[in-house]
């Protein structure tokens, strides 16, 4: 898969939910412009373009980010916050994609400027309804406005 | 002249014999009767004839005899030429009557006792009132020696009239000798206390009544506490003719107050204590119900994925056995996921804060019936809708309240022909109880204990769907108000649900 043409990034840590995800996409023909990562820091490197992403550099084909909250060391919350406090890539559009409808959750995301919070329905069938809608919608309704990540040295 | 002179003085002899409240009586020297004017008749109630030739000793009381006789020997010795004496008289009919006699002698020139002139007066009223004073007077006296106050009575010049046992111990002031009558009591009373107490006397003979508390030193070092009061004892025209004043040692009571604050704040210390252990358990308890139950859901979404996933594209590899154990699996875990979820509600409102203010319930029923036929298409049930008084309550969890209530009242009595629902309001010992009544299937009041328990149901799920949280969910918001919720019911006549919110 070439990173500079990644639209959707996905960041679960749990491999099955991922892969269910996957076929989601897949199943909508979407596939190949979805990228799992399942950890927080690699995730991040991604969307600034370090290391094994440098080759993003100057790629303005992401269109969203799913996001969990619940992750190992580096947890949604700060992901959401390090990419929206970053004047490069402020204007990505973040969807929280959580188990969790605990208001303090809510609260945080919102106030660190996720753009949408979605909570995970048990029931397959409605996950899947909700996950193409929002493919849908964040790949081919909305319009985006995504600045070019430059090269830069420091994180 | 002389002649007129001598007229004169029968004439006026004559009025005093004739005077009608005054007795008089003569006597021989040994004591009998020759002559008794009318009103003495009277007095003693004989007739002048009954009289004739009688005894004085007839109408002298027995026990008063032995001092009349002794009295009268002084007269018939010659100490006295005259006497008086008040003493108790038999008259006609056994009864008895007070009398003040003056007794007098009439000597020849020889000093001889001719006769004896008595007069006689009723006294009975008199006797009577002192009797009653004397009697009141007692009573007051065994009043004042049995009291635990001490008491002073004052004359207006401030010298003790009267004192009772306490004011003679005088624990109060600790003085080292009793009172006297006639002393000046600013000269017993320690000069500590005259500031305050030369105060109180004057408000007192001013005729206003006075108190205060303060403290003393008591002989052993300590201090101890004493009440005061001074009242003005006022004579019929209301003039100041004294004072009472009345002390009370308060130091037991004062330390008995203090005990009781002391133990009072410790008991509210440890209320305070104990109410925070336990809502810091309680947050502990839904935290962990929280995290276990948000756990719980990615397992749940994984195997009812997965499930979906074999049976959308294995389902030509499957036979139908094969087929329909895939849709148990996925059955029961929506089901597990529902239960979870309902789980996770109920620990999220634990954990929420209050946010109260004064809600329009009729406002918040309305919207809650709006939903209801918005989500359920049509609402079968007549729903009978009274005015409901405003409460001071959360506006998002009492709303949560009245849509479980409603849909409860739906859900039981949806096989009902016609199905109705009383939402109303009700006075209950100065509570307003809010109920919602419905005539579904009801409920066995023997389980009435399982209503609002978590996961409990009362009806199989077959017949009545649901995950038996909501009245959990109900009960829980009305608690956290500090507000009561019952239920009344019987099989097969419908059920009402009561809450109140303080």
């Amino acid at each position: 898969m070439r990173y500079n043409e990644v639209e959707v990034l996905l960041v679960e840590d749990n491999p099955h939910e991922a892969q269910l995800a996957l076929r989601m996409f897949k199943k909508y023909n979407l596939g190949n412009r979805l990228l799992h990562i399942d950890e927080g820091l690699e995730a991040l490197d991604f969307v600034f373009a370090r290391g094994k992403y440098a080759e993003r550099q100057g790629s303005t084909a992401l269109r969203v980010i799913f996001l969990d909250l619940k992750l190992p060391r580096i947890d949604g919350l700060e992901i959401l916050k390090q990419i929206k406090s970053d004047e490069r890539t402020r204007t990505i559009p973040i969807v929280i994609l959580t188990s969790s409808k605990e208001e303090s959750d809510l609260a945080a995301a919102y106030k660190l400027g996720a753009n949408s919070y979605i909570v995970k329905p048990v029931d397959f069938e409605t996950f899947s309804t909700t996950i193409s809608a929002l493919a849908n919608f964040w790949i081919y309704v909305n319009q985006p406005f995504i600045s070019i990540p430059k090269a830069k040295n420091e994180p | 002249m002389i002649h007129n002179m001598v007229q004169e003085k029968e004439e006026q002899g004559r009025m005093v014999i004739d005077n009608p409240s005054i007795g008089i009586v003569w006597g021989t020297p040994d004591g009998y009767l020759i002559d008794a004017n009318t009103a003495f008749c009277n007095l003693v109630g004989y007739s002048r004839e009954e009289l004739d030739n009688a005894h004085f000793n007839k109408f002298t009381h027995p026990e008063d005899v032995p001092y009349a006789l002794s009295m009268y020997q002084k007269l018939l010795n010659g100490t006295v030429n005259d006497y008086q004496i008040e003493k108790r008289y038999l008259i006609k009919g056994n009864s008895i009557m007070w009398v003040k006699v003056n007794v007098s002698a009439h000597r020849n020139s020889q000093g001889e006792i001719v006769s004896v002139l008595g007069i006689v007066q009723d006294i009975s009223e008199r006797k009577k009132a002192e009797q009653l004073l004397l009697k009141s007077e007692t009573n007051l006296r065994f009043v004042l020696s049995n009291s635990d106050s001490a008491f002073v009575l004052l004359d207006t010049d401030g010298r003790v009239v009267m004192t009772n046992r306490v004011a003679d111990q005088w624990a109060v002031f600790e003085m080292d000798r009793n009172l006297q009558p006639g002393e000046l009591f600013t000269d017993i009373l320690p000069a500590i206390y005259h500031e305050k107490g030369g105060a109180a006397v004057q408000a007192a003979l001013a005729g206003l009544s006075y108190s205060y508390e303060d403290r003393y030193k008591k002989r052993d070092g300590n201090i101890g506490w004493y009440h005061v009061r001074l009242d003005s004892i006022k004579d019929e025209k209301g003039q100041v003719t004294g004072l009472c004043i009345s002390v009370n040692d308060t130091t037991r009571y004062r330390s008995a107050q203090a005990e009781i604050k002391a133990m009072n704040d410790s008991l509210e210390k440890k209320v305070k204590e104990r109410t925070a252990e336990l809502e810091n358990a309680n947050k502990e308890l839904e935290a962990f119900t929280y995290s276990v139950s948000h756990d719980l859901m990615a397992p749940l979404r994984i195997i009812d994925g997965f499930s979906q996933v074999l049976l959308d594209d294995y389902r030509n590899k499957l036979d139908e056995d094969g087929l329909q154990t895939l849709q148990v699996i996925k059955r029961n875990a929506t089901r597990m996921g529902e239960l979870v979820n309902d789980l996770l509600n109920l620990a999220r409102l634990g954990r929420a804060n209050l946010v109260k203010r004064n809600v329009d319930m009729n406002d918040v029923v309305a919207a809650v019936i709006d939903e209801m036929r918005f989500s359920t298409n049509k609402l079968a049930a007549k729903i009978k809708l009274q005015d409901l008084k405003p409460a001071d309550c959360d506006h998002v969890l009492i709303k949560q309240v009245w849509a479980n209530l409603l849909s409860n009242a739906i859900k039981y009595s949806k096989y009902r022909e016609t199905p109705v629902i009383e939402i109303g309001c009700l006075e209950q010992k100065g509570q307003t109880v809010y109920f919602i009544k419905d005539n579904g299937v009801g409920f066995d009041l023997q389980y009435a204990g399982k209503l609002f328990g978590v996961f409990q149901r009362l009806h199989k799920p077959t017949e009545f769907p649901g995950t038996g949280v909501g009245l959990a969910i109900v009960h829980r918001i009305i608690t956290r108000h500090g507000g009561k919720v019952w239920a009344d019911a019987k099989i097969d006549e419908g059920a009402v649900f009561y809450f109140t919110l303080p």
